[in-house]
C-alpha cells in the first residue's frame, strides 16, 4: 500500500497535468521574425557620446547613428581601408599640407530634425577646443588631446553655410585617419542635443545624422537602434538593429545557436569549424588593424641583452599558433605594422620560427636557466595564447610563469610600464594608421606618456617616425613607416605574435555583410532574408 | 511581538552600514580604477585627472564615503560613473528581475525539496528513499555552471523548446508567457541546490517528527498515516524547513549571479559583477545595500512566520 494518501495522489496528477499545459502553452509562443539585426558583442559598450567615449563596441555602435566629414569606407574588404565623404561631399588639401577644405553636403538633418551646416560643424569643434565656448568639455578635450588631434589644430573656420576650413600648425598627413580612430570619435552630434542635454546626460540621448537612430538602451542588455527613414543617402537594410552584450564566451554562442541573435562577433575559437559544418557563415578579414603583441621588458636584468630578445622572438611558432589555437583565423605576425594600415608589408619576416637560431642566440648571450614572468589578463578563453609561448620558450630551456590577473587590475600595471621583474605583458590592438607605432615605440611614449611599456627608445626610430607622418607623398611615409619598424623589429623589444582575423559567423538569413578590414563595420549594407 | 519587528527593523542598520562600509573599503583596496574602464587604454594622466576630480576621486576616503551615506539617506543612492545612469534607475529594475529569478528558483526548490523530502521520510530508508534522496544529492552538488549548460544543451539548442538566453526576447518580446519561457531553466538550475537541502532537511525533520510519541499514539488509536503526516507531523516539522527555506531565498537573490551569467538574466547579479570589474563603486554599493538588505528583511519575516507557525517561538517571544 502506497504511503502517499489517496488525495495526495490525485492533487499530484493534476499539478503535474496543469504543469505540462502548461509548460507546452509557454513553449509554443512563435518566435518573432523580422528585418532585425541582432548582434552579439564580446564586450561591453562605454557611453555613447562619441566626443568622450572609448572603445571599439562604442565606436562600431555610434559608427551606425553618427556620421564624420570624413570617413573611411567599410563596405569594402580591401585593405588599406579608402576614404569617403560622409557629411563633407568633398574635401581639399594645401600643398603644404596646413589648410584643410570640407564641402559640406546640402540638406542634411541631424537625426532631431536640425540642419547640419557649417556652423554646426564649428560648434562641435569648438567642445573640445575653446574653452570659453558654453557647451566646452574638459574631458573631451583630454581625449581628442591624447589623440593628437588638439595639438595640431591652429583654427577653425566656418568660410560660409556650406565650407568650413581647418588649418594645422604642422603637416600630418595622418590627421583624418586620427579622427576616424575610436578613442575618440570625430562626428557631428546635434548642436541642439548637446545643448540640451549637457555632458552628462547626452550619452544617454545620442543625436547625429546616421543611417541609424538611437531608440533606446538598457545597459548590459541592450543597445537599439532603428533605420532613420530621413538619412540623405542610400536608406539601410535593417529596420532594426539590436546590439546585445554578450561577455560570456559560452553564453554568447549559446545565443546564437538558438537563434536569439543572427550575428556572433568572436564565436569561441574551438568551434568557428563546427559553426561552418552546421550551415552558419563564418567571415574573416586577414586585414584587420587587430595585432596581439607581446612586450618584452627591456629593463629586466635577464631580457637586457638583445639576443635573449632575438632568441625568444625566434622560439615562438607562430604558424603554429594561428593553425592550432585560432584555426586559421589571423596571420602570423612579424612587424609591429598592423595588417591594416597602409604601410604594411605582408612579406616581411623578421623572426621566422627557428628554435636552433634561438638556441644558438641565448648561448651567444651566455644566458642560461632563465626563468621569466609573464604578466597577462584572463580573457574567458584558458589564457590559450600565452600558454602556447609558454610551451614554445620551454623548448629551448627558457621556464615562463603566467600571472594571470583580472582586466583592470591588469590594465593598470600594463600602462604603468613593466617593472624590472616582469619579463613580459601583451596586448591585442591597433589602429588604422601607421602613426600606431609612434604611441607604442617612441621614446617619449613610454609611461605614463604612452605604452611603450618595454620601456624601448631608438632616436633614429623616433626621427624616421617623425618624418614619416610630415611628409605629404604617402609612398615615402610608407617607407619611413616600414625603415622604424625594421629597426625596432632589430631591437625585439617586442614581439609580434598574430594578425587576428576578426571572425564573425552569420545566420544564413544574414545578407550583404562586409567584414571589412576595421574593429567595426558598417551595419547598414545588411538585408535579413527570411 | 510589535516590539520585536521593531527591534529587529531597527537592527537591520547598523548590519547595512557595516557592509556598505566594508564594500567601500574592498571596492577602493583592490587595485585597478574606473578611470581605465571611462578613457581606456588610450587615457592621458591629464583625462584621468579630470575624471578622478569630476567623480570626486581625489577626496578622502573618508569624504567620499561620508558623501554618499549623506545621499544615501536622502534617497538618492549616486549616478553610475560608468553607464551615466542613476543608480537607482539602472539598478532597482535590475534587482527586481532578480527577485522575479530568485522567487521562481525559490518556489521550484521548495515544491521539488518538500516533495522529495516528504516521500523520503514516508518511505524512510526503502530503496525509493535510497535512490530520491541520491538523485537529489548528485543534482544539488552539480557545478550551477554545468548543469546550466547542459539544460540550455537540451532544451534550447537540440529540442528548441526553450530560449537560451534573456528574460524575454529581444525583438518583440514581452508579456507574462515571454518571461515565463525564459524563466523556466534559469530557475531550474538555480533551484537544484536548495532543492536538495530543503529535500534533506525536511526528510529529517519529518523523521524526527515521526518518531516522537504523540506520533505513535496517534497511530496506535487508528489515525490515517496520511493525516498524520499532513496535519500531525506537518506543522511540528514546519519550523525547520520554513527556516532553510527563508535562507535560500536570501541565498538565491545573492547567489543566482552565475545563473544570470549563464542564461545572460538582466539581472542584479550580472549587473554587480560587471559593475565590480568596471570599479563602477556607486552601482556596486547600490546593489550590495539592496542584496543585504533583502536578504536581512527574508530573515526578519521567516522569524515572524515562525513564531505564528511555532508556539514554541511565540512564547519565547512573548517578552517583547
Amino acid at each position: 500500500m502506497s504511503d502517499i494518501p489517496g488525495l495526495c495522489v490525485r492533487r499530484i496528477k493534476t499539478a503535474i497535468v496543469g504543469s505540462v499545459a502548461l509548460f507546452l502553452a509557454i513553449v509554443s509562443v512563435p518566435v518573432h521574425a523580422s528585418g532585425t539585426v541582432v548582434w552579439g558583442l564580446p564586450v561591453g559598450v562605454s557611453v555613447l557620446d562619441p566626443h568622450v567615449s572609448c572603445g571599439w563596441m562604442a565606436k562600431f555602435v555610434d559608427y551606425q547613428m553618427f556620421e564624420g566629414l570624413v570617413e573611411i569606407d567599410l563596405t569594402r574588404p580591401e585593405a588599406p581601408t579608402q576614404f569617403k565623404g560622409q557629411l563633407a561631399e568633398t574635401w581639399e588639401i594645401s600643398e603644404d599640407g596646413l589648410v584643410y577644405t570640407f564641402h559640406l553636403r546640402p540638406g542634411v538633418k541631424f537625426h532631431d530634425g536640425t540642419s547640419f551646416d557649417a556652423a554646426a560643424v564649428k560648434f562641435n569643434f569648438d567642445r573640445f577646443l575653446k574653452p570659453d565656448a558654453p557647451h566646452y568639455s574638459e574631458t573631451a578635450n583630454g581625449y581628442f588631446a591624447f589623440a593628437g588631434i588638439v595639438p595640431l589644430i591652429e583654427s577653425v573656420e566656418v568660410v560660409d553655410q556650406a565650407t568650413v576650413r581647418i588649418t594645422l600648425n604642422q603637416p600630418n598627413n595622418q590627421f583624418l585617419r586620427l579622427g576616424m580612430e575610436d578613442c575618440p570619435q570625430m562626428y557631428m552630434i546635434s548642436p541642439k542635443a548637446i545643448m540640451e542635454y549637457g555632458e552628462e546626460n547626452l550619452a544617454l540621448h545620442p543625436v547625429g545624422t546616421g543611417p541609424f537612430k538611437f531608440v533606446e538602451r538598457q545597459p548590459g542588455v541592450k543597445i537599439e537602434l532603428e533605420r532613420n527613414d530621413n538619412y540623405w543617402g542610400q536608406p539601410a537594410g535593417p529596420d532594426r538593429i539590436i546590439f546585445r552584450e554578450l561577455e560570456d564566451p559560452a553564453t554568447r554562442m549559446n545565443a546564437f545557436y538558438a537563434g536569439e541573435i543572427n550575428i556572433i562577433q568572436d564565436p569561441i575559437w574551438d568551434e568557428l569549424e563546427n559553426l561552418k559544418d552546421e550551415g552558419y557563415i563564418v567571415t574573416k578579414n586577414e586585414n584587420a588593424p587587430t595585432l596581439w603583441y607581446m612586450s618584452l621588458n627591456t629593463r629586466n636584468p635577464q631580457l637586457a641583452d638583445t639576443r635573449v630578445r632575438q632568441a625568444i622572438s625566434y622560439a615562438i611558432n607562430r604558424q603554429g599558433l594561428v593553425d592550432e589555437v585560432l584555426h586559421g583565423f589571423g596571420r602570423p605576425a612579424y612587424t609591429m605594422l598592423n595588417a591594416g594600415t597602409f604601410a604594411h608589408d605582408r612579406d616581411y619576416v623578421s623572426y621566422p620560427y627557428d628554435p636552433d637560431k634561438a638556441l644558438e642566440l641565448l648561448a651567444e648571450a651566455g644566458a642560461e636557466n632563465l626563468r621569466l614572468t609573464f604578466e597577462l589578463p584572463k580573457y574567458g578563453l584558458g589564457e590559450l595564447i600565452e600558454k602556447w609561448v609558454q610551451r614554445d620558450l620551454a623548448k629551448v630551456g627558457i621556464e615562463v610563469d603566467l600571472v594571470a590577473m583580472e582586466w583592470l587590475s591588469y590594465l593598470d600595471r600594463w600602462n604603468a610600464g613593466m617593472p624590472p621583474e616582469v619579463a613580459f605583458t601583451d596586448m591585442i590592438w591597433g589602429m588604422q594608421t601607421p602613426e600606431w607605432t609612434s604611441i607604442t615605440y617612441r621614446c617619449n611614449s613610454q609611461p605614463p606618456n604612452g605604452w611603450n611599456n618595454a620601456w624601448a627608445c631608438n632616436e633614429e626610430v623616433d626621427s624616421l617616425l617623425k618624418a614619416a607622418v610630415r611628409t605629404q607623398d604617402l609612398r615615402e611615409a610608407a617607407s619611413l613607416y616600414q625603415e622604424a619598424d625594421r629597426l625596432m623589429m632589430m631591437e625585439s623589444a617586442y614581439a609580434p605574435l598574430y594578425h587576428y582575423a576578426n571572425p564573425i559567423a552569420l545566420h544564413p538569413s544574414v545578407k550583404g555583410f562586409v567584414n571589412a578590414p576595421a574593429n567595426w563595420w558598417d551595419l547598414s549594407t545588411i538585408t535579413i532574408e527570411e | 511581538m510589535g516590539l520585536y519587528v521593531l527591534m529587529r527593523l531597527i537592527s537591520v542598520v547598523p548590519v547595512l552600514l557595516g557592509v556598505s562600509i566594508l564594500v567601500f573599503l574592498l571596492m577602493h583596496l583592490a587595485p585597478g580604477d574606473v578611470t581605465s574602464t571611462l578613457l581606456g587604454p588610450m587615457a592621458s594622466p591629464d583625462a584621468r585627472a579630470a575624471i578622478r576630480e569630476r567623480l570626486g576621486l581625489d577626496l578622502s576616503l573618508f569624504t567620499q564615503y561620508w558623501t554618499w551615506l549623506t545621499l544615501v539617506l536622502q534617497g538618492d543612492l549616486g549616478v553610475s560613473w560608468v553607464h551615466r545612469h542613476e543608480v537607482a534607475d539602472l539598478v532597482l529594475p535590475k534587482f527586481f528581475n532578480t527577485v522575479i529569478l530568485a522567487s521562481a528558483a525559490a518556489l521550484i526548490a521548495y515544491l521539488v525539496g518538500f516533495f522529495a523530502g516528504f516521500v523520503a521520510a514516508s518511505r524512510a530508508y526503502s530503496l525509493s528513499d535510497r535512490i530520491l534522496m541520491g538523485v537529489m544529492l548528485i543534482l544539488g552538488n552539480t557545478p550551477l555552471y554545468w548543469l546550466g549548460l547542459i539544460l540550455v544543451f537540451l532544451f534550447a539548442l537540440t529540442w528548441r523548446w526553450l530560449p537560451a538566453t534573456g528574460m524575454v526576447s529581444v525583438v518583440d518580446g514581452g508579456g507574462v508567457l515571454d518571461v515565463l519561457r525564459h524563466l523556466i531553466l534559469p530557475a531550474t538550475a538555480s533551484a537544484l541546490p536548495s532543492a536538495a537541502l530543503v529535500a534533506r532537511v525536511t526528510r529529517a525533520s519529518y523523521l524526527e517528527i515521526l518518531n516522537q510519541n504523540y506520533i505513535r499514539a496517534a497511530r496506535s488509536r487508528g489515525v490515517p498515516r496520511g493525516l498524520i503526516l499532513r496535519k500531525h507531523a506537518l506543522r511540528n516539522a514546519a519550523p525547520a524547513i520554513l527556516t532553510v527555506g527563508g535562507m535560500e531565498l536570501g541565498y538565491l537573490l545573492g547567489g543566482v549571479v552565475f545563473t544570470e551569467v549563464i542564461f545572460a538574466w538582466p539581472g542584479a547579479g550580472n549587473q554587480l559583477y560587471s559593475s565590480i570589474v568596471g570599479r563602477d563603486i556607486p552601482t556596486v554599493q547600490g546593489i550590495v545595500l539592496l542584496i543585504a538588505l533583502a536578504f536581512v528583511l527574508i530573515n526578519l519575516i521567516v522569524d515572524v512566520v515562525n513564531a505564528y507557525v511555532d508556539p514554541r517561538t511565540r512564547t519565547a517571544l512573548s517578552g517583547y
